[in-house]
């Protein structure tokens, strides 16, 4: 014997019966969507809220649409290539060594401007040499020139690397397709994963080192990326940057997560003339 | 011309939207959020919307709970159960709460379908075109999860022993 559908009817009208339903439901709806629209007029993003969810989103957007770190970031015009051939072409491994914890960190880095690479400051945490090198291309040494614990963004100045850069591509929404590089640890060399947006928010967290809150603009991107590709880009199907692979979710495997190009912007602007090498501290635990 | 018009929908329907809401994600306070946010959109997109504005609204609903339940799975442990309720005092009660707590061991898309049919009381083709799949995947949606809650071991015991 089993249950009838008036059963589930009634379980569907009854069930947690003392529904609050608030009274001002069409005026604070009103509300909310006159500042969405202001919001929009003022960034100019149209039909943002195609995607689900995003009216809590789309404030900051419009923030950082004024902010146009954009043309800071790119230099030039570029001409669109697919982010296959970007990849190939600009992510680079990076092979570090740090004997003060007798360790050798492996990771991801792609090149942003000319002998320049940025990638993830936790896999040179502590280290003394670094080499760099493209897919199937000779070592290069390389210098850490920059190098933000707090970001977790690292600046490496590669004299003679050949690798062409990409540039930095403006905000992504959500929804919008996305591949990551980068040399994941028993993969084959140069894994590319597609994935998508999820959304873009401001997290807190700690830095490298435990040591101060820190608040950063991340993705948080739905692809499943590996140990080993941290460092690595978001591309844009343009072949362009959306931002740095820092870290995957522990507990979701196709769960990743990005600083936006924003938020490395200052480290990247510091580092595409830097040639001094700075301190790497200690290794992280 | 749209604010009338609009504030008189939403005087009609908050009820029916909240409750819809709430089957959704089970939980009151998630249901006032989603309602807010597919409200906020439905107004913003007012002069769009034909005669009948409740598949476009349930539409959102749904895609945004969809999402925000996606968000939230990912980043969190998933939780099979729904909130505790009060606990009611009649039998017949009783069983509906065995088989509300069934509905919440659904599938996301599952639970969509059916608050969808047996609460708004749409045809097969309304749910479709609200939830952006083919009718026969609707149906096929619906059933499987029919035949999910009758062999739910929660429901079964209590329909073998109490009712018979």
């Amino acid at each position: 014997m089993t249950f009838t559908e008036d059963d589930l009817r009634a379980a569907l009208t009854e069930h947690g019966r003392s529904a609050p339903v608030p009274h001002d439901l069409a005026a604070v709806a009103e509300r909310r969507g006159r500042t969405v629209r202001r919001r929009r007029r003022v960034a100019g993003v149209a039909a943002v809220l195609a995607c689900a969810g995003a009216a809590a989103a789309i404030g900051s957007q419009a923030d950082l649409g004024r902010r146009g770190d954009r043309d800071t970031l790119s230099p030039a015009t570029y001409p669109s290539i697919s982010p296959q051939v970007a990849a190939k072409q600009s992510v680079v491994q990076i092979t570090a060594a740090a004997p003060g914890c007798a360790r050798t960190l492996k990771g991801t880095g792609f090149v942003y401007s000319r002998e320049r690479v940025i990638t993830a400051a936790h896999g040179l945490a502590g280290t003394r040499s670094v080499d760099v090198r493209t897919l199937g291309g000779p070592a290069y040494r390389a210098r850490v020139v920059e190098y933000d614990p707090r970001r977790d963004v690292a600046v490496l100045f590669v004299p003679g690397l050949p690798a062409p850069g990409l540039r930095f591509a403006a905000t992504a929404r959500s929804g919008d397709r996305v591949v990551v590089a980068g040399f994941g640890r028993g993969r084959p060399p140069l894994w590319k994963v597609p994935g998508r947006i999820e959304s873009r928010h401001r997290a807190t967290g700690l830095d490298l080192y435990h040591t101060t809150q820190v608040t950063r603009e991340v993705y948080t991107v739905h692809a499943r990326v590996e140990p080993g590709m941290a460092g690595g880009p978001l591309i844009a199907a343009d072949g362009s940057a959306y931002g740095l692979v820092f870290a995957a979710a522990l507990d979701a495997p196709d769960i990743g997560y990005a600083l936006t190009a924003n938020e490395i912007a200052p480290v990247a602007q510091h580092g595409r003339t830097a040639t001094k090498s700075v301190p790497t501290q200690t290794c992280t635990d | 011309m749209d604010r009338p018009e609009f504030a008189t929908y939403v005087g009609d329907r908050s009820a029916r939207l909240m409750r819809t809401a709430y089957l959704l994600c089970g939980d009151w306070a998630m249901a006032e959020d989603l309602v807010q946010t597919a409200l906020t959109k439905a107004w913003l997109a007012w002069h769009r919307i034909g005669d009948d504005p409740d598949p476009y609204v349930y539409r959102i609903l749904a895609n945004t709970h969809a999402s925000w339940w996606r968000r939230r799975w990912r980043g969190e442990v998933p939780t099979a159960r729904l909130p505790e309720q009060a606990a009611p005092a009649t039998t017949a009660i009783e069983d509906r709460d065995v088989l509300w707590d069934a509905l919440g061991r659904l599938k996301e898309q599952e639970r969509a379908a059916i608050v969808l049919r047996y609460y708004a009381d749409l045809d097969y083709a309304r749910i479709a075109d609200i939830l952006g799949r083919p009718t026969g995947t609707v149906r096929s949606q619906i059933s499987r999860a029919l035949a999910k809650l009758r062999v739910d071991r929660a429901v079964l015991p209590v329909r073998e022993g109490d009712r018979e």
